[in-house]
């Protein structure tokens, strides 16, 4: 019983993010609207952590598996638009991939050791 | 068999899985980068479809109610965001700074490529929303004329990349701050990047999942703007 609580808590979020992306006009996905609703419960107290750790942990734990049928069949399905894509596409994707990795990564770096280094406690 | 599998929900789910298992697997006896379980999972289901002649679009149907999961999963993503709300808050301004940039760089990085490579304003905008989680890239491609269901695949390939990617590039470019590298990842690299983050550390997840909101956001808003200049 304890898993089915958890679940419905977590679908009834979820629920909630739908209702949000029906009645928003914004191209923002229910998940981000259901993440951002469930982490303003966590915060308010209105939801505690333990009601859905459990269950929200397997849920991202198998996250990965759910990309694979997605990536696979479309990946077989939408191959003539894709050939054409293929070589500059790929080089662009893993160029862009990479840089942005590491100019995010780097800014974000650089500007919290700055702030460790000044002790600065404010932000 | 193929028209029994075809039919079949659970034998559809069960491919899905096995190739999993298999990957992780593979992964666990020779842990190199590029035997990532999601990246060999695809090819072993891909294979699948393509030996038993199964039809991708029957393959995906079958696989309709596993992939309800997907939108729960990221709802929970405010668990590891929650646990770790006080070291975000601390570093809030960092962090937006970061995300930005990225985000920023993204969109002038594919530009400069785009034209480089001679593509069309239609190739351009299809390949533009790469770096953000499928729902909001999806909608950005609609929204300025791209060709949706390759952006849908290109998508996934950066997704698997960063997956594949993460911990070399946090080694090579000596991103050893946690916070750092969840930017990073989750701002290159969406929800698939994510769940390398949350193995790396909870820190670093925890940083992923508040870039693939505010990247996917930020990219959103941006992106007019870029396929407007091409």
């Amino acid at each position: 019983m304890k898993y089915l609580e958890q679940l419905t808590i977590i679908l009834l979020f979820t629920c909630a993010g739908d209702v949000l992306h029906y009645l928003l006009p914004f191209p923002i996905p229910s998940g981000i609207y259901g993440m951002f609703l469930l982490f303003s419960a966590l915060l308010s107290g209105l939801v505690k952590k333990e009601k859905i750790k459990q269950t929200g942990r397997f849920l991202i734990a198998v996250m990965p598996v759910l990309f694979v049928e997605p990536a696979a069949s479309g990946l077989l399905s939408n191959w003539q638009h894709l050939r054409p894509l293929l070589l500059p596409g790929s080089l662009i994707t893993i160029l862009s991939t990479l840089f942005v990795m590491t100019v995010s990564g780097r800014l974000t770096q650089h500007i919290i050791m700055h702030k460790k280094r000044k002790g600065d406690t404010r932000d | 068999m193929t028209e029994f599998v075809s039919q079949s929900s659970l034998a559809c789910i069960l491919i899905t899985f096995l190739s999993y298992w298999i990957g992780d697997a593979i992964h666990k006896k020779w842990p190199l980068p590029v035997l990532n379980p999601l990246l060999v999972a695809i090819i072993l289901s891909a294979g699948c479809i393509y030996v038993l002649h199964l039809s991708p679009d029957e393959f995906s149907t079958q696989n309709k109610s596993l992939n309800l999961l997907l939108t729960p999963a990221t709802v929970c993503l405010a668990l590891p965001l929650y646990e770790q709300y006080q070291l975000l808050k601390k570093n809030f301004r960092a962090l937006c700074i970061g995300i930005t940039g990225g985000v920023i760089a993204n969109g002038f990085l594919i530009f400069i490529l785009a034209k480089l490579f001679h593509l069309d304003q239609t190739q351009f905008i299809t390949l533009l929303p790469k770096s953000v989680t499928t729902a909001i890239g999806l909608g950005i491609s609609e929204e300025l004329g791209g060709i949706v269901p390759v952006t849908v695949i290109i998508i996934a390939f950066t997704g698997v990349l960063g997956n594949v990617s993460a911990r070399a590039v946090c080694r090579l470019c000596r991103i050893t701050e946690p916070l750092a590298q969840g930017i990073g990842i989750g701002t290159a690299s969406h929800v698939i990047g994510t769940s390398k983050a949350l193995e790396i550390n909870e820190t670093a997840g925890a940083a992923s999942s508040l870039s693939i909101a505010l990247a996917g956001i930020l990219t959103a808003l941006f992106a007019p703007l870029l396929a407007g200049l091409y």
